[in-house]
């Protein structure tokens, strides 16, 4: 699971000017604030909307879970990862510092 | 849950459960109204659940199978039966190299399943590991009792393309693709999804067709057609696949890519793959990477070339508001000067 592998790099990168925003396009609240508690996570955790003001499908177009992108400085998305897989953090981690510049 | 709901936890459940890479977003036959929440759990729904749990809990592949199978032991026919015996097949076969017990598990299954569905997700196990092994005859044989006992949608062409791919069974691919290009349409699309919009549905028809033509023409690459694959891609370029990152969410530009790699034509190739590469599966990173070898000599400046080319292809996050947990509103521009990690994700 992808998300409780964000929250180091939202603890380390937080101050220097990375924001970690996580989208649960479930509508399973309980769920959802139960994971959430469980896994102490503490970045932005915001929840999509039903039907056709579905944020996750209609704007940023993600049909498989998880998928996350990365936005630089002037907002633009410069890496995406479709899926998760063991490791990824550590590439994420590479890109993150990247954007983030000196 | 509500079969509606199934290729969306199909693909979270192979994405994040088993952390398998596999990169394919479905193929634009998800729901987005769909909440199964509300529904009063029955029993197995609860004992699904529970196993889950504990599922989640261990990282031995030995307990993982162990649950399946008790599980499956208990309620062999049920909305469950697919993801269980998934589950348990992806472990045998992939961390405990054990694939006669995942035979033996799926077959006991099979024998006692009589609801239509959970046959159908049993029979695609069978699949799974007929490819897994390299089984042809027996995976060939078994699409055919497949596709006379049940009425196939495009998600069930879809699967077994995809299957008889990684197994190199080319001749059922081609016959596949060609019984899914029958569901690529717009009327084909709301037939199976009415309430969906006509540009919605155009589009997945779109999407459909491409995934079929994508299969087919790498399919003839390896049978040796090399001028129908070259045709069958060129027939199938629609620049409605792609998503919001110029990326083609079905494995067409992929597969021409690989094709003209195969062919002797690097710089075509890259051409293909570029968008790809950056921001898709890493099959596409891997098939750019080679292609650059192949007219560079070797990977020196690849990497300054990819940071250019993303620079170039980069997209604005498109604007958003949504809540958060408390009820507050967040603006996806009030961090713009920031650097954005956004992650969609779900909790089942």
């Amino acid at each position: 699971m992808e998300l409780p592998r964000l929250e180091p790099l939202w603890q380390k990168y937080g101050d220097q000017g990375l924001q970690v925003i996580a989208i649960d396009s479930e509508h399973d609240t309980e769920r959802s604030i139960e994971f959430i508690a469980e896994n102490n996570l503490t970045y932005h955790l915001l929840e999509d909307f039903e039907g056709d003001d579905n944020v996750v499908a209609s704007k940023l177009e993600i049909y498989g879970f998880p998928t996350s992108y990365l936005v630089d400085r002037e907002g633009r998305i410069l890496f995406s990862h479709i899926g998760f897989e063991e490791g990824d953090e550590v590439q994420m981690e590479e890109e993150i510092k990247k954007l983030l510049g000196p | 849950m509500k079969k509606q709901n199934w290729t969306w936890l199909l693909c979270f459940a192979l994405l994040s459960t088993l952390g398998c890479g596999t990169s394919e977003p479905p193929p634009g036959d998800s729901p987005t109204v769909a909440d199964a929440a509300t529904e009063e759990l029955s029993e197995v729904d609860r004992a699904a659940e529970e196993t889950w749990a504990t599922w989640e809990e261990t990282e031995d592949p030995e307990v993982k199978v162990g649950l399946a199978r008790d599980f499956l032991e208990r309620y062999p026919d049920s909305d469950h039966t697919g993801d269980f015996l998934g589950s348990a097949v992806y472990h045998f076969t992939e961390s405990l190299d054990r694939p006669d017990e995942a035979y033996e598990m799926v077959e006991t299954t099979l024998s006692k399943v009589e609801d239509p569905d959970a046959r159908l997700e049993t029979q695609m196990q069978l699949a799974v590991l007929h490819s897994k092994t390299g089984r042809l005859d027996e995976l060939s044989a078994l699409a055919d009792t497949m596709a006379e006992e049940h009425s196939f949608q495009f998600t069930d062409h879809l699967r077994l393309m995809e299957l008889a791919t990684e197994a190199g069974a080319w001749n059922l691919v081609i016959e596949q693709a060609e019984d899914g290009m029958e569901f690529a349409s717009l009327e084909a699309f709301k037939a199976q999804w009415p309430d969906y919009s006509d540009e919605y549905a155009a589009r997945a028809g779109q999407r459909r067709s491409a995934y079929c033509m994508a299969y087919k023409g790498w399919a003839q690459e390896n049978l040796g057609l090399h001028e129908a694959a070259l045709a069958t891609f060129s027939d199938a370029a629609d620049d409605t696949t792609f998503s919001l990152l110029g990326v083609d969410d079905t494995p067409l530009h992929l597969y021409w890519g690989k094709t003209l790699l195969l062919q002797g034509e690097p710089d075509e190739a890259m051409g293909k793959l570029s968008v790809e590469a950056l921001f898709g599966s890493k099959e596409a990173k891997e098939a750019y990477a080679e292609a650059w070898i192949a007219t560079h000599g070797s990977e020196e400046g690849l990497e300054e070339r990819l940071w250019a080319l993303r620079q170039e292809h980069a997209k604005p996050l498109p604007q958003f508001a949504l809540p958060n947990y408390e009820g507050e509103t967040f603006e996806s521009t009030e961090f713009i000067g920031d650097v954005m990690l956004i992650a969609a994700w779900n909790p089942t």
